[in-house]
C-alpha cells in the first residue's frame, strides 16, 4: 500500500508541475521566436497570479467579473455533465454487453468484427447530427426539445449529456467484448461450469468484474477523449462551461487554473480506482 | 508481414478509399486545373428559377456554397492538402518520437519524473491548448500565411511527442525483454546493433500501426481546430452581394470549409454536413487501415496462431504458481 500512496503522490505533484509548464507555454512565444527567459519571466508571472486568485477577472459580453466566486458554477457545470456521461457510458456499455452476450454466436462475432467502425465515428457527427435532428424536430412538430443557443444563466443537461455518451458508450463496449472474449477461455471459466454454474451467473460474477478492470485501466484514454468532445459540445450547444470560459479569456492563468480544476476531480477518480483495483486483486 | 497485409480486406478497404481520393484529388488538380465551378443563378432559358446556395442535387452531388462554387469539387480539392498535413504531421510526430524513445531508453533514474510530467497532457484536451497558444499569433497581421502554417505545425507535431515517445520506449522495453535479445546481448552485440538489428524488425509493424493511430488522431485535431476557427487553408473575405463580406477558405482544405460554412449550417445545413461526413469517411477508412494491420500481426502464417494459444496458457499456468518471489511481486 505504502508503493500505491507514494507512486501517487509523486504523479499528484509532477502533473500539476506538467500542467503548470504547459500553462504558461503561451509566454514562450514573442511572436513567433522561441524566448527561454520570456517563458521563465511567464513561469513566475503565472504563479504570482495564481497566488492571487481573488484578483483575477474576466469578461463577458454584459461586463468584468472577478473569476472566483462565479467559476465553481461554470466549473461545476462542465464537471456534472463529463461524469454523468462517463457514468452512463459506463453503465449503458454494461448493459449493452450482457444483451449482446445474450444472442446467437454468430450474431456475437460479427458484433464483435464491426465494433471497431463506431469508434471511428468523430464526435463533431454526432453534435452536429444532433442539431440537426432537433431543428428538424421543431420544423416538423413545433416542439423545441433544446434552446440550440443557450443563455448565460441556463443551464441544460439532457441534450449535451447524450452527445457526450454515445461514443465513450462504444469504446467502452468494445474494451468489454473484446476482454470478455479473452476471459471466457481462461480456466476457471471451465472450472465454474463443471461445477454447474449457470451461463448468466457466470458472466455476471466472474466474467463482468474482471472485465471491468481493464476498463479502468483505459479509463484515463477515455476521460482524456471526452475532454476534447466537451470542448466540442460546449462549443456547438453555445454552453458556457470550463471550456468555453478558457478559449474566450485566453489567458494563460485562466487556463492554468481551470486545467487544474478539471484535474484534480480526475486525478481522484483514476487514484481511487488505483486503490480500489489494488485491494482487489493486488495489483498495481 | 507486408503480404499478410495486403490480403486482409479491411486493410485494402481503407487503402483504396484513400488512395482513390488523394488519386482524383491529383487528377483534379493537375489535369482539371483545380477549377470549381461557379454558378450562382441557374435560368431555365432566360427566366431564372434557381440562386445559390443549391441543394444536393443530381447536378450538383453535395449542394453548393453561397457563391454558387461547387462543394463536391471543393472537397476533392481540399482533399489533398488535408490528407497531406495529416500524413505529413504524423510523420512527424512518429520520427521524432521514436528518437525521443530511444533517448528515454538510457534515461535511467530521470525517467518516472519524465513519465509523470508527460502525464499532464492527459488532462488537458489538446485542441484548446493549440487554441490558446496559436490564437494570438493567428490574430496577428504580421506574419504571413507560411510562417502560420509552419508555427500551427510544430504545435500539432509537438503536442503528440513527449507521450508517444514513451508509448515508443515501453514498446522497445517489451521486444529487449525476449529471449533472442539476451542471447544477442550474451554474443557481445552492441547497444545500438541490438536496436537496430534484432528491435527493429518487431518494432516497425508497430511504428505502421501508431502512424495510421496519428493520422486519424492528427484529421480530428484538424476537425476541432477548424470548427473552433483556426485553419491552416487561409481565409480571405469574398464579397457577396452588394454589403455582405463572408470567409471563405482559400485552398478548400477540410477544416477551413468546416469552420468557414458553420455559420451558414441554418441557412444550408449540408454545407457543414458533407465536410463532416469526409472527415468521417476518412477517419473510418484509416481505422479500417488499422484494423487490417492488427489482424495481419495477429495471424502470422503457418500456423503461428494455435502455438501463440498454447503459449498463452503456459504462461498464464506460471503466473498461478503459488511461489511468487517476494522481489517479483514488487516489481510486476
Amino acid at each position: 500500500m505504502p508503493y500505491i500512496v507514494r507512486d501517487s503522490m509523486l504523479s499528484l505533484i509532477l502533473s500539476v508541475i506538467g500542467i503548470i509548464l504547459l500553462g504558461s507555454v503561451p509566454f514562450m512565444f514573442t511572436g513567433m521566436a522561441f524566448n527561454t527567459s520570456g517563458y521563465l519571466d511567464g513561469l513566475a508571472e503565472l504563479f504570482n497570479t495564481m497566488m492571487n486568485p481573488g484578483e483575477i477577472m474576466y469578461f463577458t459580453k454584459s461586463g468584468q467579473y472577478p473569476l472566483f466566486p462565479n467559476m465553481w458554477g461554470i466549473y461545476s457545470y462542465s464537471l456534472t455533465i463529463l461524469f454523468s456521461a462517463f457514468f452512463i457510458a459506463l453503465i449503458l456499455a454494461l448493459v449493452f454487453a450482457v444483451i449482446i452476450f445474450m444472442m446467437p454466436s454468430r450474431v456475437k462475432d460479427k458484433i464483435r468484427v464491426f465494433s471497431f467502425i463506431f469508434e471511428s465515428i468523430p464526435d463533431l457527427l454526432i453534435a452536429i447530427s444532433m442539431q440537426f435532428f432537433i431543428i428538424w424536430f421543431f420544423k416538423k412538430t413545433n416542439i423545441l426539445l433544446f434552446q440550440i443557443v443557450s443563455l448565460y444563466d441556463q443551464k441544460t443537461y439532457a441534450v449535451p449529456i447524450f452527445c457526450l455518451t454515445v461514443l465513450p458508450t462504444f469504446l467502452i463496449l468494445r474494451i468489454l467484448l473484446l476482454n470478455m472474449e479473452e476471459e471466457f477461455g481462461k480456466q476457471y471459466i471451465d472450472t465454474a461450469k463443471s461445477k454447474g454454474i449457470g451461463g448468466f451467473r457466470i458472466l455476471w460474477r466472474h466474467v463482468l468484474p474482471n472485465t471491468l478492470l481493464s476498463v479502468f485501466h483505459q479509463s484515463r484514454n477515455i476521460l482524456w477523449f471526452m475532454l476534447s468532445n466537451l470542448l466540442m459540445v460546449e462549443y456547438l450547444f453555445n454552453i458556457y462551461g470550463i471550456t468555453t470560459l478558457v478559449r474566450e479569456m485566453g489567458s494563460p492563468a485562466i487556463f492554468t487554473i481551470s486545467m487544474l480544476l478539471l484535474f484534480v476531480p480526475m486525478f481522484l477518480f483514476f487514484t481511487a480506482l488505483r486503490m480500489i483495483t489494488y485491494k482487489w486483486v493486488g495489483e498495481k | 508481414m507486408i503480404k499478410m497485409i495486403w490480403r486482409q480486406p479491411f486493410f485494402l478497404a481503407g487503402f483504396l478509399f484513400v488512395f482513390s481520393l488523394l488519386a482524383f484529388s491529383l487528377y483534379h488538380h493537375f489535369v482539371m486545373g483545380n477549377a470549381i465551378y461557379e454558378n450562382q443563378i441557374i435560368y431555365e432559358g432566360i427566366k431564372p428559377i434557381d440562386k445559390a446556395p443549391f441543394e444536393p442535387s443530381r447536378e450538383y452531388w453535395f449542394g453548393s456554397d453561397r457563391m454558387g462554387a461547387d462543394l463536391f469539387y471543393q472537397i476533392i480539392s481540399g482533399a489533398k492538402y488535408t490528407l497531406g498535413i495529416a500524413f505529413v504531421a504524423s510523420f512527424l510526430r512518429i520520427i521524432l518520437s521514436y528518437v525521443g524513445g530511444i533517448l528515454l531508453l538510457s534515461a535511467g533514474k530521470a525517467l518516472p519524473f519524465i513519465k509523470g510530467l508527460g502525464q499532464s497532457f492527459y488532462y488537458i484536451p489538446s485542441a484548446l491548448l493549440i487554441f490558446v497558444i496559436v490564437w494570438p499569433i493567428i490574430a496577428s497581421d504580421q506574419f504571413t500565411f507560411w510562417e502560420k502554417v509552419y508555427f500551427e505545425l510544430l504545435l500539432i507535431v509537438m503536442i503528440a511527442v513527449p507521450n508517444t515517445a514513451i508509448l515508443i520506449k515501453e514498446e522497445i522495453n517489451l521486444i529487449q525483454r525476449e529471449e533472442f535479445i539476451t542471447s544477442a546481448k550474451l554474443m557481445g552485440g552492441g547497444k545500438f546493433r541490438i536496436l537496430f538489428k534484432h528491435v527493429m524488425p518487431h518494432l516497425w509493424p508497430k511504428l505502421v500501426l501508431m502512424y495510421l493511430q496519428q493520422v486519424i488522431a492528427v484529421l480530428l485535431l484538424l476537425a476541432h481546430l477548424g470548427i473552433l476557427g483556426l485553419f491552416f487553408g487561409g481565409t480571405v473575405y469574398r464579397e457577396y452581394g452588394p454589403e455582405f463580406e463572408i470567409p471563405v477558405s482559400v485552398s478548400n482544405e477540410w477544416s477551413g470549409l468546416l469552420g468557414g460554412y458553420y455559420y451558414q449550417m441554418r441557412l444550408a445545413p449540408w454545407l457543414v454536413f458533407f465536410p463532416v461526413m469526409s472527415f468521417a469517411a476518412v477517419i473510418m477508412a484509416f481505422n479500417f487501415m488499422a484494423e487490417g494491420i492488427k489482424r495481419a500481426s495477429d495471424r502470422l502464417p503457418s500456423g503461428k496462431k494455435m502455438l501463440k494459444n498454447e503459449e498463452r496458457q503456459v504462461k498464464h499456468e506460471e503466473k498461478n504458481l503459488s511461489f511468487v518471489l517476494l522481489n517479483e511481486r514488487k516489481t510486476s
